[in-house]
């Protein structure tokens, strides 16, 4: 039995691209819609608002209330509605997460009364003006309340002086004034062109028999729709001028170091695998420089770590620090990105490093969220791969390989979250 | 070795008790890549004062033992442990709660050996002055991010203004300043008093044969010498029933302000299978209360007075619980108001029809749990601290009735218990 399940493809009777990994190991099944839109500053509050207004109530359910109740009674099923940033893109995903009706106690048709209810979200919408106000009002609190949590908002905010005058600057959540701007008819429109012609993927995993819920979806997913050509836009820049210093201060107990870096590798190209070493090697374990040195050796730091941005080319570094130990953080993390551009690494490094990555890898397959994640970054890269491809790829990684990529990278932006 | 079959959710655990008193469990998933295992001990940060069992003395360690303790294990006379589970390309961690300290590892081969390498570090401690002194250094910057941390810090606020003396109301990691006084000394005591097989057990869930698997724990374990368990005397102030403070609030650079509400549990007096009974059924309840399907949610939503991440949740073990629910607010003594008077009426309206749902969604969690071993291994420790098989809880889930809540709500929600723990912006 393949364990490394991977996903198939099929075109909806409504042009839709739908992927389903048939997996039997798994008490549920997961259902994940993403609707494409690239990342610009004068949609992306639009967009970002979008799901939210959709998630307040539709013409059978036209209360948040009803939604909920509804979900309850399909056995306590999980409803996530958000927005995410891959690379330039902005993506709405609802993911919706049932469980096999094999394991109830009476018979009842889970799934394709998940698929009804999602349908129902999506392309049946009440769109009332007062919940576009009152989401409008939630999502402005939101995005102000971002620094609420300072890793998070360390790392968005790295990326956003680093990228300034890209699109991959704007927050996934837009702007404060973008949201002023949007009126209901404006948002609306948006909508039904969104709905009509962007990028729309579902993506199914379970223990499902794929003809029928092919049937399933063709007859509950009906609407007009033209898939687009080339969506990802995304610019992937790299020749830094001169490395950007920031520093930002708050009331806060713990520093907190964030540098970004532009590797101008994406997914789709053949270095890509030889970077996911560079990564590990780095950052991404606890056998990597970063944790090594910062942490076990100088015990500066609880975490220091580094990752990758595989749609735009970046990666970034963080660690949280005591202020007073910047410069010498600041000094052994660099030390440590040096050391790999000189090629200083060792055999156990990269015999760790490797099975580490196939480990992690191996270990996505065995989770449903993992493998929609998995597959949805290879298809918007237009590179879609199987873990089984990605691990045979990384086995044929070399030395040399990694050194040339680590040689690529640029420092860009060091931003530095200060104490007060 | 023990063959129970759960007919709800399809499965099969194993389970074997050692002749040293280790209790181990198996649940094997062939159709799974990955093995995880769980090796815990019933220690947590609330078990701050013993009886030393070499003097008979009673003992006070500084807070944040348990989780420094944690963190020391990993470190070996040899090969330092994370290069050990590297090396096999399998990963290891660790956490500490209240009640429990866990070592882990994740895998999709080398699973033997990886076994015996878990088993292993946790039950050879190697501390030194010097090794002690380094991760000062490394807990201080773990603390310190948790002091940045509104929802942390609402928490462990709330937990003081609900206890006066219960071990409780001290964070896990203990404080900058606590943890500098911790010496080599003191872990080796802890570790002799709680690190007895007889206190722990070993949970494995994946891909492996049980056969082979209990016959290597076996093995190990004979070549080990271990005293003769008798059991740990574990030391808890007298706690009164009612609060310590109404009201704590705290000022940080937040955007918007927080909310975090308590309530006391004062029935404590219960046996192993009442206690999680008494946990799932107030879960139940707090959900038609304050939950995502309820009026109260949904007008206090509407208000603005809420978002989406509002929660509430129930946590009881040995000797406490409380209620918690709240979330981030534009005005916390609105909302304190609002939950108040909403609770006072959600009596009356507990209906059968809401709580037949709720029980569905409760029975469906339940099965979707298993997916993933993360979930199932932390609750199935959980829930064996507690005494009770986390099989059987879907039985437990199957005998709560709309009558035991409405007596739940009588004991929990009584005059003067509500604690609100307020982050505002500062």
């Amino acid at each position: 039995m393949d364990k490394l399940t991977g996903f198939t493809g099929y075109k909806t009777a409504s042009n839709l691209d739908l992927y389903i990994c048939k997996n039997p190991k798994f008490k549920t099944n997961l259902i994940e819609l993403y609707l494409v839109h690239p990342l610009s500053r004068e949609d992306a509050s639009k967009t970002a608002l979008l799901p939210y207004v959709l998630y307040r109530g539709s013409k059978k359910y036209p209360t948040s209330r009803d939604i909920e109740r509804r979900l309850e009674e399909l056995y306590g099923a999980d409803l996530n509605v958000s927005v995410i940033k891959r690379g330039e893109l902005q993506l709405i995903k609802f993911s919706l997460e049932l469980v096999n009706e094999g394991f109830l106690p009476e018979k009842e048709p889970l799934l394709e009364e998940g698929l009804k209810l999602l349908y129902e979200l999506v392309l049946n919408p009440l769109f009332e003006d007062k919940y576009v106000e009152q989401e409008s009002e939630f999502l402005k609190k939101e995005i102000k309340s971002l620094v609420n949590d300072k890793y998070t908002y360390a790392i968005e905010r790295c990326y956003q002086e680093m990228c300034k005058e890209e699109p991959f600057g704007i927050y996934k959540l837009g702007t404060l004034s973008g949201l002023e701007e949007i009126t209901s008819e404006g948002l609306y429109q948006h909508y039904q062109k969104l709905i009509a012609q962007n990028q729309i993927y579902l993506l199914v995993v379970g223990a499902v028999d794929e003809k029928s819920l092919q049937e399933r979806i063709n007859e509950i997913f009906t609407f007009e729709h033209q898939q687009p050509g080339n969506f990802n836009q995304t610019r992937v820049r790299t020749g830094v001028d001169k490395v950007k210093e920031v520093v930002e201060s708050l009331n806060v107990q713990q520093g907190k170091l964030s540098l970004g870096f532009r590797t101008g590798i994406t997914r789709n190209s053949s270095q890509y695998y030889a970077l996911m070493f560079y990564n590990g090697l780095l950052g991404a374990f606890p056998h990597s420089k970063l944790f090594q040195n910062v942490r076990e050796k100088a015990s500066l730091a609880y975490y220091a770590n580094s990752r990758l941005e595989s749609t735009k080319g970046l990666m970034q570094i963080t660690s949280g620090i005591e202020s007073i130990n910047y410069d010498r953080a600041k000094e052994i993390i660099l030390e440590q990105v040096d050391k790999l551009a000189q090629g200083e690494f060792n055999d156990d490094e990269f015999d760790w490093t490797r099975k580490a990555l196939i480990n992690h890898l191996k270990s996505s397959a065995d989770n449903n969220r993992g493998l929609t994640g998995h597959y949805l970054l290879g298809l918007i890269n237009g590179k879609p791969e199987s873990i089984r491809e990605m691990i045979t790829e990384l086995e044929k990684v070399k030395r040399d390989e990694i050194i040339e990529v680590a040689r690529r990278i640029e420092l860009d932006t060091i931003y530095f979250l200060d104490k007060k | 070795m023990d063959k129970i079959y759960n007919d709800t959710i399809k499965e099969t655990l194993y389970k074997e008790i050692l002749d040293n008193g280790l209790k181990v469990y198996m649940m094997p998933r062939q159709n799974y890549n990955r093995q995880y295992a769980i090796f815990a001990t019933n220690y947590g940060s609330i078990d701050n004062s013993f009886i030393d069992p070499e003097t008979g003395n009673t003992v006070t360690v500084p807070d944040g033992i348990a989780h420094f303790l944690e963190h020391k294990l990993f470190e070996g006379e040899e090969e330092n442990t994370f290069s050990q589970f590297a090396r096999l390309g399998t990963s290891t961690n660790a956490f500490t709660n209240f009640t429990t300290t866990a070592y882990l590892f994740s895998g999709t081969g080398n699973f033997q050996q990886s076994l015996v390498n878990l088993l292993d570090f946790v039950q050879n401690p190697y501390f030194t002055d010097e090794n002690v002194e380094k991760e000062k250094g490394i807990i201080t910057q773990e603390i310190r991010m948790y002091e940045d941390d509104p929802n942390y810090q609402a928490f462990f606020n709330l937990l003081q203004g609900l206890y006066h003396y219960h071990p409780v109301r001290i964070d896990i990691g203990g404080t900058v300043e606590s943890i500098k006084k911790i010496t080599r000394e003191d872990l080796y005591l802890c570790y002799n008093t709680f690190y007895h097989p007889g206190n722990m057990i070993l949970f494995l869930v994946g891909d492996f044969d049980p056969e082979e698997t209990i016959n290597l724990v076996k093995e190990n374990q004979a070549r080990k010498d271990f005293p003769e368990w008798k059991g740990i005397k574990r030391v808890f102030p007298d706690e009164p029933p009612a609060i310590k403070e109404n009201k704590i609030e705290k000022q940080m650079d937040v955007n918007q302000p927080l909310l975090m509400l308590g309530f006391k549990e004062r029935e404590l007096d219960k046996t192993e299978r009442e206690l999680v009974k008494q946990e799932i059924g107030t879960d139940m309840l707090l959900d038609l209360i304050t939950g995502k399907g309820t009026e109260l949610y949904q007008s206090l939503y509407e208000d603005g007075l809420v978002d989406d991440d509002f929660d509430q949740h129930y946590t009881r073990e040995r000797g406490y619980g409380y209620a918690i629910m709240g979330g981030k607010t534009k005005d916390p003594e609105k909302l304190y108001d609002r939950l108040l008077a909403g609770i006072k009426k959600a009596k009356d309206n507990l209906k059968e029809e809401d709580f037949s749902r709720v029980c569905k969604k409760y029975v469906g969690d339940y099965i979707e749990s298993f997916n993933s071993f993360e979930i199932i291994a932390h609750e199935f420790v959980d829930y064996f601290f507690k005494g009770i098989n986390y099989f059987e809880v879907i039985k437990i889930i199957q005998e709560i009735d709309l009558a035991y809540l409405a007596e739940r709500f009588d004991q929990l929600f009584k005059e003067k218990s509500a604690v609100r723990s307020v982050i505002s912006r500062g």
